[in-house]
């Protein structure tokens, strides 16, 4: 999906906790996601924390989306 | 015994793209690539040859492969022959759609022929056997001379080998086989075969995928419409596009109010059958990050939260099937004149 965004010249910003996978499948910006079942953020710490995880993924989401890559590259923001 | 061949208006000698609406017709006397299988099919065959323009099937392809197919019933035809269609989009669906009409109507072998780019080669090789061929007609003996020796084969029910032996695109079907040495022993000298850098042949092809250059952002974050795709399966409750839990096709576009602060979990649900779902259920958030993007957008580190979420369930999902939702998606994005798109996966 996110390769077809970039076919289609959106740029995208992939999060998953899945990185390695979605490396080998050639998606191009990676970002990694906290937990499988909750990407964005972490229900176990709390809600403060939570929502500084959810901040420092989608501020390097940005970032990324920004950076002109090459080549697929997985960043971790937390 | 009797085959029944379907080719198109250019093959049976009654012109181009003028003749393209020509209907449906049958003809004892074989023309074209008809003559050519006939010839080397050799006696014991008979051909009836069906000839429709390519724009009458495709206005008409019901009708037209339900005429075909009932030809073949009348005439206790052993299998079908189409085309081949080469890398042609219509003829190709033609060819496509009569194979596998026929093939499951009446469960007789159908036979066809196009390049491995045809972009109607994935939707039916599992209901024909399909043989590779060059672009361009010139490569029609070739073809032929394959689609005939398959053909004798299948008419006198010898068991084929596999997809790879007979030469036709894999169709998915495995058949189960014993093996003289076990796993573990095979896999070894697989392995030692490779150290050595001697030939193997591998048990399982693993699907080689392509590269696609990242694009790049056309104007500042700062003033870009941002979105958000998920394919973590969030969908309003009820799931009203009736989104499947496994190996997904469809999707849907979910719109939201411009002024909500995140998405509430009483609104949504995940039908994602992949994945503990209790987290994303208490809180959409988790995958479709409304919260987040809102404040990065009164902070101004975005230009706008675009109203409207995309959502697939990404497992069991066929990499055919995703690029296709992709390409929706994308579509959809570029008329909402979205920038960029944050993409959630679980």
């Amino acid at each position: 999906m996110s390769k077809e965004l970039d076919r289609y010249g959106i740029p995208n910003v992939l999060i998953t906790a899945m990185t390695t996978l979605a490396k080998n499948v050639g998606a191009n910006r990676i970002v990694a996601g906290t937990k499988i079942p909750h990407p964005c953020g972490d229900p176990t710490v709390s809600p403060k924390r939570d929502r500084e995880i959810g901040m420092l993924l989608l501020g390097k989401s940005f970032e990324l989306l920004q950076k002109r890559v090459e080549a697929p590259v997985i960043v971790q923001a937390v | 015994m009797k085959i029944v061949h379907y080719i198109n208006q250019y093959f049976g000698g009654l012109g181009g793209e003028e003749k393209a609406d020509e209907p449906l017709h049958f003809t004892e006397s074989p023309v074209g690539p008809a003559r050519g299988m006939q010839q080397l099919m050799g006696e014991g065959f008979s051909f009836v040859t069906a000839v429709c323009g390519d724009n009458y099937f495709n206005s008409n392809s019901e009708a037209v492969a339900g005429a075909v197919v009932q030809k073949c019933r009348e005439e206790k035809a052993a299998l079908l022959v189409a085309g081949p269609a080469f890398n042609a989009g219509r003829y190709g669906q033609a060819c496509g759609a009569v194979c596998a009409a026929v093939a499951e109507k009446l469960g007789i072998p159908a036979v066809t022929g196009m390049y491995h780019e045809n972009p109607v080669l994935e939707t039916y090789r599992r209901n024909a056997y399909i043989f590779p061929t060059t672009e361009m007609a010139a490569g029609m003996n070739d073809a032929l001379k394959k689609m005939a020796g398959l053909a004798k084969k299948l008419a006198a029910g010898e068991i084929l080998g596999t997809a790879a032996e007979e030469g036709y695109f894999p169709r998915g079907i495995r058949r189960e086989v014993v093996r003289n040495e076990d796993g573990a022993k095979r896999v070894v000298d697989m392995l030692m075969a490779k150290l050595e850098s001697r030939p193997f042949a591998t048990e399982i092809p693993i699907y080689v995928l392509e590269k696609v250059p990242p694009a790049q952002l056309k104007k500042p974050l700062s003033e870009a419409k941002v979105a958000i795709v998920t394919v973590g399966g969030l969908v309003p409750k009820g799931n009203p596009d009736k989104i499947r839990s496994f190996g997904a096709e469809r999707w849907g576009a979910y719109a939201f109010s411009d002024d909500s602060p995140a998405l509430l979990g009483s609104d949504y649900e995940t039908i994602h059958g992949g994945y503990n779902p209790n987290f994303v259920n208490a809180n959409p958030n988790y995958v479709v990050p409304v919260n987040i993007l809102r404040e990065y957008e009164m902070l101004g580190t975005i230009g706008s939260l675009h109203p409207v979420f995309y959502s697939t369930a990404g497992v069991g999902g066929a990499v055919v099937v995703c690029q296709k939702t992709g390409a929706e998606i994308a579509k959809a994005l570029l008329e909402s004149k979205v920038d960029a798109v944050i993409l959630t996966a679980t």
